[in-house]
């Protein structure tokens, strides 16, 4: 169960934030400027935050998809790709 | 071990004599305090986030601390519409001065409100949505430096708000909130207790590692390598003892084979 949202301030009144946010009614909501503030932050351990791992919610502002290098293409003029590493509860 | 900090001498008191604390002679540019068995200890910092700060290093320096070390600031803090006298753990620090935010990550539930807190350089009386003190982000910054980010934290007592101003606050006052609410503090630890635990297990060097590199003949680079394996093994098979599968290998090279193996050809699986 998620305990702690961080929302970041620019996406705060997002309707699909706020959609996200609703269903999880009980946990406490902290605001953030950018998720860079909280996330992967020196001196954090890996294995105590996956104790209890919290929800960030945060607006992905560039490379939505980047250009796949030439030997990767599937031979299409113009070939994209993008990664779900951190894009996973991006709004 | 256990580190607090607490800014006055009057926030201290209840906490040295709950725990049973004596006074470390030997330091004099902070007081320091300790427990008989060594394993709490207290520094009263003095007012501001540079004090905060330099009591962190100075306390460090004189009391060897660990990664896997709880570090916690307790004291007194002003909010807006918080009664005085609820306790408040810390989810965001904002340092007014410069604007710089942290945000102490909360793993575990506690019986206690959730707060944001700005720690400014003077008192103030121009209450607002958030806590504010004069030390929190002074302490954070620099505990962050020495300690785990999980482990330290900052409660707070509210003493004052927009009914009871700060003006009105007197030493007995603030003795009598963190006595009446040093419960809370006991049960933050205990809550903070078995992440320590569990950090200091991760950090901890396999016992049987020492007895392997006696016993076999490895360069520094298989050395680096078996405590690689056997951390992996450790987390695979926390029930199994190592010793039992290499109890007949022969050299160092055979020994990592056999250790590998054994990893690579188990099923393994991210999820309970």
């Amino acid at each position: 169960m998620i305990n702690t949202i961080y929302i970041e301030e620019e996406i705060a009144q997002h309707p699909r934030t706020l959609d996200i946010i609703k269903r999880f009614p009980d946990a406490s909501r902290i605001a953030c400027r950018r998720y860079g503030e909280v996330f992967n932050r020196k001196s954090q351990n890996f294995r105590l935050q996956k104790k209890n791992p919290a929800l960030i919610l945060a607006k992905k502002h560039k490379n939505l998809v980047l250009p796949t290098p030439k030997q990767y293409s599937l031979g299409a003029e113009y070939n994209y790709y993008f990664s779900h590493m951190l894009a996973n509860h991006f709004v | 071990m256990i580190h607090l900090f607490c800014a006055l001498s009057c926030e201290a008191e209840p906490i040295i004599q709950h725990f049973n604390l004596f006074k470390i002679k030997e330091f004099d540019l902070f007081r320091l305090y300790q427990s008989g068995d060594k394993n709490i200890t207290l520094t009263i910092t003095g007012v501001g986030k540079i004090n905060a700060a330099a009591a962190v290093t100075f306390h460090h320096a004189c009391l060897s601390t660990s990664p896997s070390d709880i570090w916690l600031n307790v004291g007194i803090a002003g909010h807006s519409s918080i009664p005085i006298g609820e306790v408040c753990l810390i989810n965001k620090i904002t340092d007014y001065q410069y604007g710089t935010t942290w945000y102490p990550q909360i793993l575990f539930e506690i019986d206690c409100t959730s707060a944001a807190l700005i720690t400014h350089d003077a008192p103030s009386s121009q209450y607002q949505n958030s806590l504010f003190d004069m030390e929190a982000s002074g302490f954070y910054q620099m505990a962050l430096r020495l300690g785990t980010a999980e482990l330290i934290h900052c409660l707070k007592i509210v003493s004052d708000n927009q009914q009871h101003s700060v003006e009105n606050i007197k030493a007995d006052h603030v003795k009598k909130l963190i006595t009446k609410n040093k419960l809370k503090i006991v049960q933050l630890l205990n809550s903070l207790k078995p992440l320590a635990k569990e950090l200091s297990r991760i950090n901890t060097i396999p016992e049987c590692y020492q007895t392997l590199i006696d016993e076999y003949h490895l360069t520094q680079s298989e050395r680096i390598q078996l405590l690689r394996l056997l951390n992996q093994w450790s987390v695979r098979f926390p029930n199994d003892d190592i010793m039992c599968l290499v109890s007949n290998i022969k050299n160092g090279k055979s020994l990592q084979k056999k250790i590998k193996t054994k990893l690579i050809e188990s099923d393994f699986s991210i999820y309970d």
